[in-house]
């Protein structure tokens, strides 16, 4: 197994079948061909190729095959139909991390169709969404694919299958862009922040994973254990409901944390002390089976010690509290002058780019556009100090609307105020309000769908909502919901172009919300589906224009 | 010649005579032959000496080629000779199609699963015909140029494929699916002589999963040949003229030179049987009869000897040609005058017919008999059969033997006599009499001479009803086909869409457009599923771009309407149905060819001027694949989009790795951003060819490490980090740097190569009042933790709040100390005895809070 490489670098396995796994991209497909005419020449026998694309195979890149001239009778072009990825109990990926830029900025749909073929095939096995809500110009996109493709499919098929998604809602990337350049305040969201989480699973940074190696070596029996020194190899943890520690502190502001930590040390210590006070054969047997269970979870425990400790050093440097400040002072309007200027510094001394980028598109999108003057000068100075070629990932960036030239009178003041984004009596230890994920702004996109689950939906405040880019549409389908049975509600929420940790976090806090105010034996899951999560930092990446190196003067 | 002592054995007729008069026995069992059909052909003439004859399993057509290697009677009038035809007939003799041949050298010819028929010249060409002798496109198969050069001299077909033997160097190759035809090269035999027979164990049949091929060798052994190796089996009772693998494909007959028969298992572990005929003379055909026994047959003198697994034989005697196909359950013969089933008696009929039977099911039938002739012996009978499982097994086997009986009459008297049986029998609840009624009236129907396809009950099973429904419409059957799916409940829509298609193409060229379509909507209206995009087809095939048209209006799945536009050159509308689809795929793939169809970029251009989304895919294409930036930049060009167009030309700037590429690109991108008005990006442009022009100069001539590429930034840094300042102010007032940046940039890279001297004189220079104030000095000496350093530029700070943070953020606790003394701030040097944790510092403050006064 190889991860493929653009050159070929002269390798040719020793094996009869070659599978390749791949995304149906032009691109991937030259590098393919490329591969098999090496490999087909410097071979003796005959070898046979197995393309599979994923999601789907396409007719432009089986044309592409062809016109390369290896679409021949050794190979074999399939499709593996992987869309929806599981990442969570709660959370499914579609793992598309170019949705993004292809949807909001080239302008190419393939996710859109992609994605309402994946919720196609939901409704072949769960029943029909009886009330679809989107609001984008993808997300309407994607809803209304949903009725053609129910078209192309034979008959009343699906009518006849129970439902049990009792909504969808879709929503683009771009109605709310100002959540995921606010830097998340959650203990997962930090984690992504500072490290980055790759399709649920955490690189740990190498002291951490030192440090936890050695404590699973010092628990291993003698015979077992090796030289930790020989086994450098990348320590690699997987993020998800499992940890019964993460699962307590990933939703957590981080300053609610170092407690959480502390309470869960002392249950396992206590459950631990229970063994000095069985007297039962039985209580003692059993406490013995959930040794290792209790042994994982210390572990864990230490580890997320660890990585709290990491955090903390990071949270407490001058340059993130003034980064969060600025932040904060943006989102409940104060005074931009100050911001202007921090940004400049940053430029001044050269701060990592995409810091620069993604606070200059807060300041952009809360200021509703940079003044002409302020547009040519911040330009400027990027350009001077990251060299020219940022031209074209400014230019990426306008087309986006992550950036752009002052227009009209500012809508945000309104929007933040008719969504209430910003919260002042806040305690995050004990929240009582979404905002609590980024310590004072709620994320827009959470207000949205919390805005919807209130009587009268969005038609309530339908000024509010249209006053938010992108059109609004909601649909119902097949029988009426109200014959629905079942107490169990589940509503399905899909951001169309990615989504943050913390955006998943404020909707496990509305999902409590909502539960809290229905009966008891009503329940409601929140299934949160998604292109892709991301935060400010990697969605930047996707829109940024990569240039190459001079060779030859 | 064949041994005087066979003797034929006459079935011991039993209750049934009509019945178990063709019966034979063969040690336990019995077989039956029966004919079938009298030949339709006989009109015609044809004699199977004279042809290549291959014949389809279940009970499919019979396809006939002049065999040119027959050696005819000079002057005998026969136009086949010169003008060779393909003749395609039902097994019923009816015939199906008669095609010119116009090819040479033929070698063998075999029916596929799917009833095309297979043709393989001596020059390695494989050409593949349907039922009806058309050539099915994209099936032609060129087997390479080592069977070319030395030309095919054997073949031997299974369902699925074939194996064929080059006649001088007997190397084999194999096609093992017709779906996707690869030519494999097995394993070289080293054989110095052609092997005597060759038989093939399909894929499906052997353990690795690849055919493996049999070759009998002049030396009397046996070779094992697949795609890796070679084995000689060391089977020393060669050699063999004829080698057959059972259907099953678990054992193999054998005929040997000395006129003995064996049969072996496939690996030749076990010698399962050996017979004896002395014919010296190897017989034309060795066919299997299920996997118990073996037929053989001679045709020089019309004999047919069948060989059970014990040394058992029955011989028949034949005064006509006639060919053996195996079949699963039996042998089909069809011979010049009739066709005939070979077969074993099915147990349910044995258990009914067979002389002196007292089984349940026997007694049933001979109640029902007696009931019929209204004889009391009927309820006799029926009492002997006591209990209810019996009456149960009764009834089920009379239906069983009803289902696997070829005439109607004895059909009808099984199926009475179960019926008859029902009416005793209280727990009988199966719909099994419906069903089998069901099927005996299907097989029956098809059955029908006309028709033509020979079909036992067990065949039916085997191959499903849904491939017999494919069948029947491939022959054009599709009332039959429509009445069968009717009445075994089928989805007709694969039996209209085909008779839609026969119909457009085989309307005369006068039948208007019009008229077809009523027809066929007519027809197809009000059903799900159907692919008008395949009647469509059709129609485009038919030459009829209208009908199609209007046919792909009713097809609901863009998937199968846009290729077909595309096809027939109806651009716009391809891409306007592609477009509605919301697949990007069909998208790209209308765009492609319409693109490619014209060979003026302009009015492709003009077909997507007024469609956004195809526009921004066309872009996002072009830019995906560097070769076609030309069309792109022709887009630009012809949409007058100047600043894309500059944007465009720096990213290719930004991909030459040459200077001088990128320089002439960049002056480019200058001129399209003056077009477009852009005056700030023109202005940076300007800038930044200056600069690459400049730090090249610089590079040249003096520097040895490299500065080209470096941003403004980047370069006063690297002036300021080797202490070139007036290169550095120059810059600065080149580029037209803001003083605070430059300030900026200054401190941080004098931090960072820890020149604190330069930096102090920096500051010096600056007096009291920094432009940008002292904080920056002081975080970049803590950012180098040089705390000493750090200190002196926090004293510098004006308010004395920040000082004390200051000072006791970076734990500088003397000074904080002596600052708290000097403001007499108590309280602080109160905080600092608590923060510092230091026991000096801590002395220090008591002794001073000692000393000085409350």
């Amino acid at each position: 197994m190889r991860v493929l490489q653009e050159d070929h670098g002269g390798y040719v396995p020793e094996v009869r079948n070659i599978l390749f796994l791949v995304r149906p991209k032009m691109k991937i497909m030259k590098i393919i061909a490329s591969h098999i005419r090496h490999m087909s020449k410097n071979s003796a026998s005959t070898k046979h190729f197995y393309i599979y694309m994923i999601p789907r195979k396409t007719l432009i890149c089986e044309h592409i095959l062809e016109t390369e001239g290896v679409l021949g009778r050794n190979v074999h072009v399939h499709e593996f139909e992987l869309d929806l990825v599981p990442l969570d109990d709660d959370v499914i990926s579609m793992e598309m991390e170019m949705c993004f830029r292809e949807c909001f900025l080239e302008g190419d749909n393939s996710s859109l169709y992609y994605i309402a073929r994946a919720l196609m095939k939901m409704q072949t096995f769960f029943g029909l969404f009886p009330r679809i809500s989107a609001k984008g110009r993808c997300a309407k996109q994607v809803a209304q694919s949903l009725l053609r493709m129910r078209k192309e499919v034979s008959g009343d098929a699906l009518d006849s299958i129970p439902p049990e998604i009792h909504q969808l809602y879709l929503i683009d990337r771009d109605v709310d862009l100002i959540s995921p350049f606010v830097t998340q305040l959650t203990y997962e969201g930090l984690v992504d922040e500072f490290w980055g989480i790759k399709t649920g699973v955490f690189e740990l940074p190498e002291a951490i994973a030192a440090k936890r190696e050695a404590a699973k070596q010092a628990n291993a029996p003698k015979e077992q254990q090796q030289p930790i020194e020989q086994k450098k190899k990348v320590h690699k943890m997987a993020l998800n409901g499992n940890d019964s520690v993460f699962v307590e502190l990933r939703d957590k502001n981080f300053i609610s944390v170092p407690a959480v930590l502390n309470q869960k040390a002392q249950a396992i210590a206590e459950t631990e002390n229970k063994r000095h006070t069985m007297k039962q054969v039985s209580e003692i047997s059993n406490f013995i089976k959930k040794l290792p269970e209790l042994q994982i979870e210390k572990d864990n425990l230490a580890t997320h010690i660890e990585i709290t400790a990491k955090i903390r050093e990071k949270t407490t440097a001058p340059e993130f509290r003034k980064l969060v400040h600025y932040e904060q002072d943006l989102l409940l309007g104060a005074e931009e002058k100050s911001i202007q200027e921090y940004v400049e510094e940053c430029i001044n001394k050269n701060e990592d780019f995409q810091k620069v980028l993604r606070l200059l598109t807060l300041l952009s999108l809360v200021s509703n556009g940079l003044k002409p003057k302020q547009w040519d000068f911040f330009r400027k100075e990027i350009m001077q100090t990251y060299g020219y070629e940022a031209i074209l990932t400014l230019d990426n960036m306008e087309k986006v609307g992550l950036l752009k030239k002052h227009e009209g009178k500012k809508t945000f003041e309104g929007i933040r105020k008719g969504f209430k984004l910003w919260v002042d009596d806040l305690d995050e230890s004990n929240p009582n309000d979404i905002a609590y994920v980024y310590s004072g702004y709620a994320p827009l996109s959470v207000r949205l769908i919390q805005q919807a689950m209130q009587p009268g939906g969005w038609r309530a405040t339908e000024g509010l909502i249209n006053s938010l880019p992108g059109p609004m549409c909601e649909l119902t389908q097949g029988q009426s919901s109200e014959g629905m049975s079942g107490n169990v509600r589940v509503v399905l929420i899909f951001f169309i172009g990615g989504c943050t940790f913390a955006e998943i976090s404020a909707l496990r806090f509305l999902n409590e919300i909502v539960q809290q105010s229905e009966s008891d034996d009503q329940v409601t899951h929140f299934v949160i589906c998604t292109t892709k999560l991301v935060n400010g930092r990697t969605l930047l990446e996707t829109v940024c224009e990569k240039v190459g190196v001079l060779r030859d003067l | 010649m064949m041994s005087d002592g066979v003797v034929e054995k006459l079935a011991v007729a039993g209750g049934g005579g009509d019945v178990t008069a063709s019966w034979n026995a063969l040690y336990d069992r019995f077989y039956t032959r029966k004919t079938v059909y009298e030949m339709q052909w006989l009109d015609e003439g044809i004699d199977l000496d004279k042809y290549v004859v291959a014949c389809a399993p279940y009970g499919g057509p019979v396809a006939l080629v002049r065999d040119t290697k027959k050696v005819l009677l000079v002057g005998h009038d026969d136009d086949e000779l010169v003008h060779p035809i393909l003749h395609i007939f039902a097994t019923s003799g009816k015939r199906i199609s008669a095609t010119d041949f116009p090819f040479k050298g033929l070698v063998g010819m075999g029916w596929t699963i799917e009833e095309h028929l297979v043709v393989v010249l001596d020059d390695g060409k494989v050409h593949t015909f349907d039922i009806f002798g058309q050539e099915v496109r994209g099936r032609y198969i060129e087997l390479g140029s080592e069977c070319q050069s030395d030309g095919v001299a054997q073949v031997v077909f299974w369902d699925t494929g074939f194996v064929v033997r080059t006649a001088s160097s007997n190397q084999l190759f194999t096609i093992t699916d017709y779906e996707q035809p690869i030519v494999e090269k097995l394993a070289h035999a080293p054989l110095s002589k052609p092997p005597t027979s060759m038989a093939v164990v399909p894929p499906y049949s052997t353990e690795s999963g690849s055919v493996e091929v049999l070759l009998a060798t002049s030396g009397g052994s046996i070779g094992l040949v697949d795609n890796k190796s070679w084995e000689d089996l060391q089977v020393d009772s060669g050699p063999f003229n004829k080698m057959v693998v059972s259907p099953t494909g678990a054992l193999i007959a054998c005929f040997n030179d000395e006129g003995t028969l064996y049969v072996f298992s496939t690996d030749f572990s076990k010698n399962l049987s050996k017979f004896v005929t002395k014919s010296r003379r190897p017989p034309r055909d060795v066919v299997w009869c299920g996997e118990d026994s073996v037929v053989l047959y001679w045709d020089t003198i019309g004999a047919l000897l069948m060989v059970g697994p014990y040394g058992d034989f029955v011989k028949y005697q034949y005064d006509q040609p006639l060919r053996l196909v195996t079949e699963v359950d039996g042998v089909r013969i069809v011979a010049n005058r009739q066709c005939e089933y070979l077969q074993r008696v099915p147990e349910s009929a044995q258990d009914i017919f067979k002389y002196q039977s007292k089984s349940p099911a026997a007694r049933l039938y001979d109640a029902a008999e007696a009931f019929e002739a209204r004889d009391a012996t009927a309820d006799d009978n029926m009492r002997m059969i006591e209990t209810e499982d019996d009456k149960v097994l009764a009834i089920e086997k009379c239906l069983d033997a009803a289902a696997r009986e070829f005439d109607y009459k004895t059909q009808r008297r099984l199926l009475k006599a179960a019926s008859y049986g029902m009416l005793f029998c209280k727990s009988w609840k199966s719909d099994m009499f419906v069903e089998t009624c069901r099927v005996l009236r299907v097989l029956n129907a098809v059955r029908a001479a006309d028709v033509g396809i020979l079909l036992t009950y067990e065949q039916y099973l085997k191959l499903e009803i849904e491939a017999l429904v494919d069948r029947l419409v491939a022959r054009h059957h599709h009332l039959l086909a429509l009445r069968v799916c009717e009445y075994m409940k089928m989805e007709p829509q694969r039996v209209l869409v085909h008779w839609a298609c026969t119909k457009i193409s085989h309307a005369r060229q006068d039948v208007p457009d019009q008229q077809l379509l009523a027809e066929i909507t007519a027809k197809l209206n009000g059903q799900h599923q159907i692919s008008y995009s395949e009647v469509a087809s059709a129609a485009y095939a038919s030459n009829r771009v209208e009908l199609a048209t209007k046919l792909l209006d009713f097809e609901p799945r863009a998937a199968d309407q846009v290729p077909l536009l595309i096809q027939m050159k109806q651009d716009e509308r391809a891409l306007d149905k592609a477009i509605d689809s919301g697949d990007t795929d069909l998208i790209y793939l209308a765009l492609l060819y319409i693109q490619r169809s014209y060979d003026d970029d302009r009015q492709f251009f003009s077909i997507i001027e007024s469609r956004p989304l195809a526009r921004s895919m066309f872009v996002t294409y072009c830019k995906r694949h560097s070769h076609n930036t030309g069309l792109l930049k022709s887009y630009y060009y012809y949409f007058k989009m100047h600043t894309e167009a500059a944007h465009l030309a720096c990213r290719e700037a930004y991909g030459s790795r040459r200077l001088a590429d990128r320089l002439k690109l960049l002056n480019v991108a200058d001129a399209f951003f003056t077009d477009s008005r852009n005056q700030f990006a023109a202005q940076v442009t300007k800038e930044q060819i200056d600069l690459l022009r400049k730090q090249c100069k610089v590079e040249l001539a003096l520097r040895d490490t490299p500065i080209v590429d470096m941003s403004v930034l980047e370069l006063i840094e690297d002036n300021v980090r080797h202490l070139q300042m007036k290169a550095a102010n120059k810059i600065c007032s080149d580029f037209k740097v803001p003083e605070t940046q430059f300030l900026h940039i200054q401190v941080k890279t004098l931090a960072e190569c820890h020149k604190w001297d330069e930096l102090a004189r920096l500051a010096a220079s600056k007096k009291k009042k920094s432009p940008i104030g002292w904080v920056p000095f002081i975080e970049a000496c803590v950012q180098e933790k040089q705390m000493q350093e750090a200190t002196k530029y926090i004293l510098k700070l004006p308010d004395y709040a920040d000082k004390m943070n200051w000072l006791c953020n970076i734990a500088s606790w003397k000074e904080a100390v002596e600052l708290a003394v000097k403001e007499k701030d108590n309280d602080a040097l109160d905080v600092i005895y608590h923060r510092s944790k230091n026991p000096a510092v801590q002395a220090m403050i008591d002794r001073i809070l000692r000393s000085t006064p409350q």
